[in-house]
């Protein structure tokens, strides 16, 4: 390992990147296995998960022997191909006890766009969940995912910060009444069977929607979905033909690229009649054109606008956030001296084993020297070694439990650095 | 006596926007502010004044520029009463508010004008009543243009904080519609009574003055807008186009006559 660094944390989300910026590092699901091995392989790394949503791409890891945090950022912004320097700017670093209250932040959705929103913790354990399959999550990222999901039930349980939330698919539905007044007598188009996508959908049809229509890469997926919702299916190639219909169109795939363009759109304004067009952009990267907010009546809006809007409601869910940060920093204190005591625990262990394997070593070595000496003897001798051993190792192993009960990760450390015994990998 | 009413009515009207102005910036709740109670009180006042007008005259008491202003003052304020009864429409009050404040204040100003000459009678009544509810619609309908044009700016430039106050895109584009279409019917019938009327009296609808081009221009605006939006899709943004500089118009044409002519006839 480079630096000492246990944990390491570093990403992008909104606190730091606009839209534009964070879509060139979103990361779909299908290529986070190979990103993920091609990391452990190179040595960077012992494990990892790569947290990729619409609001941040985050890589959470247990750094290997070339491991440093400068690294992961370049990997990071490597991977995302993004290589210039404004985006290696806009990537934040966090290492171990301060990584863990991120990653605990994280989950408990108090670093989300909107405060205590719940999805954060479905997408947390589905980057676990991936990770894991790939053998890229081992026991120490395995240990600080369920503290994580933990955490996040407790600050859900215990304050209030979920109470008022106001889901993304609320929030698509009061933006689109803000424009369209009631849904009753209006339709939508469905792109795509992303999941906050549903959510919009599902919402505008408590609302009143009269009618859905899905739209897929794969027909079957469209024609199950459409089901679901009791809407009709459409080829995606249908889209165009489609536009001039609809009052809403949603876009939430994975497609990582323009599907609406700008041009498509204006075609179909003359058909409209100055009827306004309601178009949300779920996805990152987004599959709607940006520039089409610039024709007349037609409103464009996009995840940090849902999310913008979905967050007025924020002021009361502050004293709920005070509280739960208050949960967030007793656990991440707690969890932290666990994860450092376990490992203090194992390197104990190490030094134990190769204390052993010393003794042994010597007492074979007297054996030979001394061929002579009786069997009972060579017990008494045995025995003596073993004393010897262990009263040297005592005093100084129960010094590094104690410091390692008190929080003194460093102190503890330090005691194995000068045993010459550093940090074995875990996985 | 004959200001005191309108005094008290300016009071009413103005009363409830600086108190919203003056909360906001203190970061409060409006209160009593936002009683509707300001609006009725106007109300009454306009027309108390506007009776006593009219007894004082022995005529409509619109056929003065004051009277005529203060006329326009109480549909703009009715306007405000019948807007609330849709969602999320105190935005629209306070504009609505702010301009019959503003018409008050400019009758007040004026000095007391001539009655047209001879104009009386019950349909020279009816003639002034319908032109200035054709006006009262389309100051509606600039309010509600007004707010659909400053919504529309927010959801394009994403300014979205506070932006659920406003009522949807849809629902002021609609009243738009209504408003300018009720303002137009009656400005019709009204312009429509004034030249049977000017024909009877004189022989000629051409009155040679400014009231009549300026109200034949606003009818040719608004009949053009309407057109375009039953036939050619005019919605949303045009129409609320059409809706600010129609109103625009009829506010230069009033400003015109009560600064340069000071009656709407020609005195």
């Amino acid at each position: 390992m480079v630096g000492d660094e246990r944990l390491i944390a570093v990403g992008i989300s909104h606190h730091t990147a606009p839209l534009e910026v964070r879509e060139r590092l979103a990361m779909p699901l299908d290529v986070i296995p190979g990103l993920l091995g091609r990391l452990c392989a190179d040595g960077f790394s012992n494990e990892a998960v790569l947290l990729s949503t619409c609001n941040r791409t985050e890589l959470y890891t247990v750094p290997g022997h070339r491991g440093e945090v400068d690294r992961f950022v370049r990997w990071l912004a490597e991977a995302g191909g993004a290589t210039d320097r404004e985006i290696s700017e806009k990537i934040y670093r966090k290492s171990d006890q301060d990584a863990l209250r991120h990653i605990f932040r994280v989950a408990s959705s108090l670093d989300s766009l909107v405060l205590g929103e719940p999805q954060i913790v479905g997408q947390m354990k589905t980057a676990f969940r991936v990770a894991a399959e790939h053998k890229a999550a081992g026991p120490m990222l395995h240990r600080v995912m369920n503290h994580a999901l933990h955490v996040s039930k407790r600050v859900r349980s215990e304050t209030d910060i979920a109470r008022e939330a106001v889901s993304v698919g609320r929030a698509g539905v009061e933006l689109v009444r803000q424009v369209l007044g009631s849904l009753e007598g209006r339709s939508a188009l469905l792109v795509g069977a992303g999941a906050h996508g549903k959510l919009v959908a599902r919402a505008l049809l408590d609302f009143g929607l009269s009618e859905l229509v899905v739209a897929n890469r794969t027909f079957e997926h469209a024609a199950a979905l459409a089901e679901a919702f009791n809407g009709s299916a459409i080829p995606i190639q249908e889209v165009e033909r489609y536009l001039p219909r609809v009052d809403v169109v949603l876009c939430s795939t994975a497609a990582g690229r323009v599907l609406i363009s700008r041009d498509e759109v204006a075609s179909t304004l003359p058909q409209r009649r100055g009827k306004s067009l309601v178009m949300i952009d779920l996805s990152v990267p987004r599959n709607i054109d940006p520039s089409v907010n610039t024709l007349g009546g037609v409103y464009r809006f996009d995840i940090d606008d849902l999310a913008q809007f979905a967050g007025r409601g924020q002021e009361s869910r502050r004293s709920a956030a005070a509280e739960a940060e208050e949960i967030v920093e007793l656990e991440t204190e707690r969890h932290w001296r666990q994860l450092m005591g376990e490992q203090v625990n194992r390197q104990i262990g190490s030094i134990v084993q190769s204390a052993e394997l010393v003794r042994k070593l010597e007492v074979e070595r007297a054996r030979m020297a001394m061929q002579g000496l009786p069997p009972e003897q060579w017990q008494t001798v045995e025995a003596m070694s073993r004393a010897i051993v262990k009263k040297i190792l005592h005093q100084p192993l129960r010094q590094v439990r104690s410091w390692a009960e008190d929080g003194d990760i460093e102190q503890a450390t330090s005691v194995f650095t000068a045993f010459g015994n550093e940090e074995e990998p875990d996985a | 006596m004959t200001t005191i009413f309108p005094i008290l009515a300016l009071c009413a009207l103005i009363v409830p926007v600086l108190g919203r102005g003056f909360a906001r910036r203190q970061g409060s709740a409006p209160g009593i502010f936002a009683s509707p109670s300001w609006a009725v009180i106007g109300i009454g006042c306009l027309v108390a004044g506007l009776v006593f007008s009219g007894l004082q005259l022995g005529s409509w008491p619109m056929i003065t520029v004051q009277g005529g202003l203060q006329t326009l003052a109480l549909l703009v304020a009715i306007g405000w009463v019948v807007l609330r009864s849709s969602e999320r429409m105190e935005a629209a009050g306070i504009i609505l508010s702010s301009l019959a404040g503003l018409l008050v204040a400019a009758s007040l100003v004026e000095p007391p004008g001539l009655v047209t000459s001879g104009v009386t009678g019950p349909f020279f009544g009816l003639h002034f009543g319908l032109i200035f509810v054709g006006l009262g619609g389309f100051a509606v309908s600039f309010a509600l243009s007004a707010l659909f044009l400053l919504q529309q700016r927010r959801l394009k430039t994403k300014k979205l904080k506070g932006i659920q106050e406003l009522p949807s895109m849809e629902v002021l584009d609609g009243l738009n519609f209504r408003t300018q279409g009720f303002g137009f019917v009656a400005l019709t019938a009204g312009i429509a009574m004034g030249i049977v009327l000017a024909v009877e009296r004189t022989g000629s609808a051409d009155l040679g003055d400014l009231t009549i081009w300026g109200s034949g221009a606003v009818w040719a605006w608004y009949a053009a807008g309407l057109h375009g939006r039953l036939l050619g899709g005019w919605r949303g943004r045009t129409a609320a186009i059409f809706g600010v500089v129609g109103f625009g118009a009829v506010s230069l044409i009033i400003g015109i006559a009560v600064i340069l002519v000071g009656s709407w006839h020609g005195g």
